[in-house]
């Protein structure tokens, strides 16, 4: 059989802590290192930053976005963005922003005309009261949101869908399931990767044929079909909880076969090192050499390889969740919101609804630029290379 | 510093890509000029004048699924019929403006008097397309088709008794036959609407076993000969031509035989978005069942092209609005709320297939009526369909032009409080003050609600109902499931509560028993009773006896009336009396709008498009714009080659 | 070399089974059958609906339903009935027997040994769920008689001794077919032909635009490293990897069909496609192409683009470019003749990779722009639980997958001398 070629980043061939060769002084830890690589790469900064600053949302969502993802009023449907206003109807500037109560009526095209009432402003407000959502996954509550203004008025940053509800605010509690999705998955699909993988590549022999068939043979079924049959399995009876579990073994289950296989063939060559041979040689326990000396030497590489697949779940959970297989609504996913938008006339009529492409977007942009930069960052072979 | 630049212009680029999108993605964006589409209504059944119109020309149609079979026998899919429909004639068709039956190959159908035995007379001069005559042999060859037990025919169930009685056929002469049925049928001449097959090219198929694969989609025309004003040419995979019938059997009033048209087209397109866009675009010459949601779209302003696109022949290529968007009122897709009444349990685990709380709360007609007063039915239009719906509240009110239609006395109008109220009498009230209901026991009232994914205003109707259950406190856990997954829960495991169905409607209630009927297997909230359910007040069970506190204080128990619709519908049918039988149906429609077993929501209203270049469209409520297709043409003044070929004639 | 072919194959054929099995499995883990559509109608019978569930087997147990699906594909078949026994057959046509009886029902005497697994795991078949379909059973059984010929084409001879006998039934040659498709009614191959058509040609299109963009631009990246090209082309090719297929697919379709007509909105012919000339229609199928195909380029751009830059630049810094430099060649001859060769190597392999995704990879694409292609037709199968259409297509895309794989390592060692297989 051949090996077949992988673009991944071959293991370290030494001990990590010798990498720290050309600093003077007391050795760096690899991570310290790496840390050091990562910061020189600007644009991976850049992505940390604004990945860091999604997560926060994400995890204070009930306090960040101005309404809960189901808060609906269905006066307010299809609500155009933006509403936020700084000159008022008399035409004077006003330093706070404001917004207007406003409705809607069909002209005979059915199309919504909006009017707003120009009686009274409602100033933009920040921490301000309001209805009571959740953060953190749900596990705090909060009446307090960053800002929003007062009630009969509502906030539309970036629109409103067919119920009412603020776009902005699903987006911000989407990413429970959208910025998670990858971190799980990925972490799912590393740790049977690890596993199999080190099993594989450390005991050889027929359980490794096994293993390796098991893999080929999870390798070779067509991806998305795949997906879409393995969707349909689940049972009706789940809650978009349990959904978004299925979706996540659903995305692990098909990419943990090729990092086993990239594992094994790590651990391989890690297996005949000096420093492993060394570790046997004195005595320790097979469990205690894989656990201690070769699967670590296969993080640097499997945090890049999970940077990397992060993208990859996020798009296909909003793939699947494009022709309506994944978590359902009234529980908002970028991937669900964009399903509304599927449709011409809503494209057309309703624009906004597009928003959550942007997200997915951004995200997965930014994954690629952190993981571009970890790559370089963890690759042992750029560390000489690299000029000071 | 060539990584600054990289940076800088990264994150240009990104910017760059942000700016459009927010300048594009902040409001509705779509040119202003151009001109819109009219748009009309119905015509008046008085109004429909047809003219002599001019020979030649296409029609092209989209669809979603490709056809299965060109058998209308075998298969009553639309995938099918909306084909068949154009191929063969049944001996009766429905008026489309009043749904009365009209001559169609039979010229008359009279029953003697104990109502069984009809005679039915053929029109005399039919041919099929292949030139050979129309004769009672082939009604009598359909009907032994039929009742072939290798045919797999999906009409044969509904024409036969419940013992597996039939209906015997004789020829009184060519252009007779006497139909013996075995009950007194008033839908009869409806019945008999159905495709009469012929005898000369099919016989020695049915006899070979071989008639459920033929009339298949890869059959050639010279198999299938045809009555209708359109036979088979040719289908390819993802598009259908039917070709002009040079032997149809009418004639218009000049004398020249029907149809006008050449041929019709129907193309396969899956989605009904793209549908709407090749109509737009000026590929399809008709849109049919418009969403309500994509009106503006269809309506808003469009620039007449000029220009041609680089692929475009001398074919016609009409441009962006030259056509009208019909109203046609409500259509018959109403969707609805169901709630799990079944009694039974399950006899593999013993355990019943409702949780007797929640069954309990099902029971009650007044839960029914509560979620009736929940439905936001002015949401269900506004929000979904762009206004573009009626209200519904039984289970045929939305059609005013319906022989049997009656205005439901009772209405159960959008009314929180009322659904509060009437709850709190069932005893469900929020006892603890959390702003959810409990029931005497304190335990929370919830259940689960369902409909399937694929049909997405349905989604949304449920979405809607859920939200307001929400708002009186009642814990709805709302998940939309497959279609597959929900139809074998209604049909085989029970094991579901509450869920949002439609079913294929019409405008005759006799074709919906096995809806009606208690003993029918879409009687979704208690399909197959071996009995009305009656006794479902006397059953001891240990949640029931909590129940019988207050049941002995309802006012009226109403536990027969499913047996009362049972009975509405065994003598609907047998009644031949039309005004007797617009009271036996009134009753029902009342009883049902009293009862809520189906809690209606929002009918659609059918709108179609159909391009301006076509002659002789007379809009119908129940008919739409193509139940006279044989009569439409296309106007002069079309293109060159369609002169053309009006010229060869 | 060969044998190397011949146990890659070999190995394959193994792992098809496997998928299959997989593929199959996973379906059937689903309630309900494809014909629950039909039971929302009031106009169809329940009769109707279990006829049509009984024709195609799906009352049957779940291996006895897979062993049918492989038995079809196998070129020489035990199968000509659709009684229990695969083995021993019946030599009694239906002709002349009351339908009521159907010739399977006394049927179960077990084979003497059954030789293979396969056959004896069919021998438990119910003759109770036989029984109730006479109608079907008859008209789709073909009679022992007529081997393994396609089910419809053989009428029952009339005549034949009633008498029942029974005999061994040896297989046959028997062309392999993929089943029947529920919702088509029609062989699977002819439903798949036309879609996995249009998609092999998105994708050879998508492909041949993605290699005839990506390498020059790659080349030209790396010739110009850090230079202003370079610089804005790994820009956009960042942007290019980022932004999702589907989304693309949808801003395009938006701004290009919904928003002004100027291209078609899906499908991949105009409804007046027949009427066209012969260079007419070849315009007409490249103006619908023209987004799907956007969107795979631009999709599989950015990554090949970035690869064959950093194999170039790998590779100019090698010592034999430097040695051909310093020999005096001319810039163009090192480059195009030892750098190029060089660093398109390793790219062969993604070909072959490409050749795997062919039928699949577009699936999502072809489902939000509503192309006619086997993304879409599987979707719906799926949905609709369309069994034989999705096993077929999920074979067809397994199957490419391990084609795919095998050119790659083979190409691979045709490109490199250094790897040879044994």
């Amino acid at each position: 059989m051949t090996q077949i070629p992988q673009n991944v980043v071959e293991p370290p061939a030494e001990e990590p802590g010798a990498l720290a060769r050309g600093v003077p002084g007391r050795p760096l830890s690899p991570l310290s290192i790496a840390w050091r690589n990562l910061r020189k790469h600007r644009l991976a900064m850049v992505a940390l930053v604004v990945l860091i600053i999604m997560y926060l949302a994400m995890l204070c969502d009930g306090f960040v976005a101005p309404y809960p993802y189901n808060a609906w009023d269905r006066q307010q449907a299809y609500h155009p963005a933006w509403n936020l206003h700084v000159v008022d109807a008399e035409g004077r500037f006003h330093l706070r922003p404001f917004v207007y109560v406003s409705h809607y009526e069909f002209d005979p095209y059915r199309n919504r005309i909006w009017r707003e009432d120009t009686s009274r402003a409602y100033p933009l407000k920040l921490l301000v009261r309001g209805q009571t959502g959740t953060m953190l996954f749900g596990l705090l509550k909060t009446g307090v949101h960053l800002y929003g203004v007062q009630a009969p008025a509502r906030l539309y940053l970036l629109g409103a869908d067919w119920q009412g509800r603020d776009i902005l605010s699903r987006i911000i509690f989407g990413g429970r399931v959208s910025l998670t999705i990858g971190i799980v998955g990925t972490a799912i699909a590393m740790i049977i990767g690890m596993i199999v993988g080190g099993i594989s590549g450390y005991v050889g022999g027929a359980g490794d044929t096994v293993l390796q068939r098991i893999c080929e043979l999870i390798m070779l079924i067509p991806g998305f079909y795949t997906l879409m049959i393995l969707y349909n399995t689940l049972p009706a009876s789940l809650t978009s909880m349990q959904v978004y579990f299925g979706v996540v073994v659903i995305l692990a289950f098909i990419s943990w076969a090729s990092l086993a296989r990239v594992i094994r063939g790590m651990v391989l060559s890690v297996k005949s090192s000096d420093f492993v041979m060394a570790a046997r040689a004195g005595g320790s326990s097979p469990w205690r050499v894989v656990t201690r000396h070769v699967l670590p030497s296969t993080f640097s590489y499997a945090i890049v390889a999970a940077s990397l697949q992060i993208p990859a779940y996020i798009l296909g959970e909003a793939g699947l969740s494009v022709i309506g297989m994944g978590v359902q609504e009234p529980a908002p996913t970028w991937g669900n919101m964009l399903q509304q938008a599927k449709s011409v006339t809503e494209m057309t009529f309703h624009p906004w609804l597009l928003w959550p492409g942007v997200a997915i977007f951004l995200t997965v942009m930014a994954f690629n630029f952190l993981g571009d930069g970890l790559r370089d960052a963890l690759d042992p072979r750029t560390v000489g290379l690299k000029k000071e | 510093m060539p990584k600054a630049i990289t940076r800088a212009l990264t994150v240009l680029s990104i910017v760059a890509v942000l700016v459009i999108l927010w300048v594009i993605l902040r409001s509705q964006t779509f040119g202003a000029g151009g001109v819109r589409p009219e748009v009309a209504g119905t015509v008046p059944a008085a109004d429909y004048k047809p003219i002599v119109g001019t020979y030649g020309g296409r029609f092209v149609r989209a669809t979603v699924s490709p056809p299965k079979s060109f058998n209308p026998v075998t298969s009553a899919e639309t995938s099918t019929t909306e084909y068949t429909g154009y191929m063969y004639l049944g001996l009766t068709k429905t008026n489309p403006w009043t749904a009365e039956v009209q001559p169609e190959l039979a010229l008359s159908w009279t029953p003697d008097e104990s109502g069984l035995v009809w005679t039915v007379k053929l029109r005399p001069g039919v041919v099929w397309s292949d030139g050979v005559p129309f004769t009672a042999d082939d009604v009598l060859f359909t009907y032994d088709t039929t009742y072939n037990p290798k045919v797999s025919s999906s009409m044969r169930g509904i024409i036969s008794g419940p013992k597996g009685e039939r209906w015997k056929l004789e020829k009184v002469d060519d252009l007779t036959v006497r139909f013996t049925l075995f009950d007194r049928n008033a839908i009869f001449p409806l019945l008999i609407a159905d495709s009469i097959i012929p005898k000369h090219t099919l016989e020695a198929v049915v006899k070979a076993g071989r008639f459920n694969e033929a009339l298949g989609t890869s059959s050639s025309p010279d198999e299938m000969p045809v009555t209708g004003p359109f036979m088979f040419d040719n289908y390819d995979g993802s598009r259908v031509i039917l070709k002009r019938n040079p032997h149809f059997y009418r004639l218009d009033a000049a004398g020249n035989r029907l149809p006008y048209l050449d041929e019709i087209v129907t193309i396969i397109v899956p989605d009904i978005d793209v549908q709407t866009l090749k109509f737009t675009s000026g590929e399809t010459d008709i849109l049919e069942s418009v969403s309500g949601k994509d009106y503006p779209n269809i309506v808003r302003p469009r620039e007449e092209r000029t220009k041609k696109r680089p692929m475009q022949t001398a074919a016609s290529r009409p441009t962006g609005s030259d056509f009208t968007v019909y109203r046609l009122g409500p259509s018959f897709g109403e969707s609805f709320l169901v709630l799990n009444q079944n009694t039974g349990t399950n006899p593999k685990t013993h355990q019943p297939y409702v949780d007797p709380r929640k069954l309990a709360w099902f029971r009650d007609v007044r839960f029914r009526q509560a979620m009736s007063y929940l439905m936001d039915r002015k949401f269900m239009a506004d929000g979904i369909y762009n206004g573009l719906s009626y209200p519904q509240y039984g289970p045929m009110s939305a059609h005013p032009d319906l022989p049997l239609a009656e205005a439901n006395t009772v209405r159960f109008e959008y009314n929180l409080a009322k659904a509060r109220a009437l709850l709190a009498e069932m005893g469900l009230q929020d006892r603890n003050g959390d702003g959810w209901l409990e029931d005497a026991n304190g335990l929370p009232v919830e259940f689960n609600l369902t409909t399937n994914v694929e049909n997405e205003p349905r989604a949304k109707v449920a979405a809607t109902m859920a939200q307001d259950m929400q708002k009186v406190g009642i814990h709805v856990n709302f998940r939309a499931m497959s279609f597959n997954t929900l139809i074998t829960k209604l049909d085989y495991t029970y094991d579901w509560e509450a869920c949002v169905m439609s079913l294929t409607g019409g405008p005759e209630p006799a074709w919906g028993a096995d809806v009606w009927k208690s003993s029918g297997r879409l009687h979704m909230w208690f399909p197959r009773q071996p009995k009305p359910s009656t006794k479902w007040e006397v059953k001891k069970d240990k949640f029931f006896r909590l129940f019988h506190l207050w049941y002995p204080l309802q006012k009226k128990p109403s536990t027969k009336w499913e047996a009362e619709i049972d009975e509405c519908f065994d003598k609907g049918i047998a009644e031949l009396d039309p005004v007797k039988r617009k009271a036996i149906y009134a009753r029902w429609q009342e009883i049902i709008a009293e009862q809520q077993p189906f809690i209606y929501t929002v009918t659609p209203e059918n709108l179609m498009a159909l391009r301006n270049r076509f002659g002789n469209v007379f809009p119908a409520p129940l008919g739409g714009v193509l139940h006279n297709i044989e009569e439409i043409y296309v106007k002069q003044g079309g293109s060159a080659s369609q002169a053309a070929a009006q010229g060869q004639r | 070399m060969g044998a190397y072919i011949i146990r890659r194959i070999l190995i394959a054929l193994g792992m098809l089974i496997g998928a299959s099995l997989l593929g199959f499995g996973v379906m059937k883990l689903t309630p309900g059958t494809y014909f629950d559509l039909l039971k929302m109608n009031p106009r169809i019978s329940q009769e109707h609906v279990d006829q049509q569930i009984a024709r195609y087997g799906l009352n049957q147990p779940v291996y006895v339903q897979y062993l049918r699906w492989l038995d079809n594909l196998l070129p020489f078949g035990f199968k000509p009935t659709e009684s229990g026994s695969y083995l021993w057959v019946e030599e009694s046509p239906a002709a002349g027997r009351p339908a009521q009886a159907p010739p399977e029902d006394e049927e179960e005497e077990s084979p003497p040994a059954a030789s293979e697994p396969a056959e004896a795991a069919t021998q438990p078949t119910q003759p109770a769920t036989l029984e109730t379909q006479p109608a079907t059973q008859t008209a789709q059984a073909t009679p022992p008689a007529a081997g393994a010929a396609t089910l419809a084409a053989s009428a029952p001879p009339a005549g034949q001794p009633a008498m029942a006998k029974h005999k061994f039934n040896w297989p046959r040659f028997k062309w392999p077919n993929l089943g029947e498709s529920f919702e088509h009614q029609e062989p699977v191959w002819d439903v798949i032909t036309r879609p996995m058509l249009n998609t092999l040609l998105l994708n050879l299109v998508a492909i041949a635009l993605t290699w005839l963009v990506a390498l020059p631009l790659g080349i030209y990246a790396a010739l110009n490293q850090h230079k202003l090209g370079d610089l804005v082309l790994s820009a956009i090719s960042f942007v290019g990897m980022s932004l999702p297929g589907f989304f693309m697919a949808l801003i395009l379709l938006w701004l290009f069909a919904g928003m002004s007509n100027f291209l078609p909105p899906g499908g991949l012919r105009s409804a007046t496609y027949d009427q066209m000339t012969g260079w007419h229609k070849l315009l007409d199928v490249a103006w619908h192409l023209i987004i799907p195909a956007i969107v795979l380029t631009i999709g599989g751009l950015a990554g090949l683009q970035r690869i064959t830059r950093g194999n170039m630049l790998e590779v100019l810094r090698q010592q034999y470019v430097t040695t051909a430099r310093a020999k005096g060649l001319p810039e163009n001859r090192v480059i195009y003749r030892h750098a190029l060769r060089n660093a398109i190597n390793p790219l062969i392999t993604i070909f072959g990779y490409e050749l795997a995704a062919l039928f699949s990879g577009a699936a999502l694409l072809e489902i939000v722009l509503d192309y006619p292609g086997m993304g879409q037709l599987m979707f719906t199968a799926i949905v609709s639980k369309d069994e034989p259409l999705v096993m077929a297509g999920f074979m067809l895309g397994a199957i490419l997958l391990l084609l795919g794989n095998l050119v790659a390592d083979l190409l691979l060692a045709v490109a490199d001398p250094r790897i040879s297989y044994s």
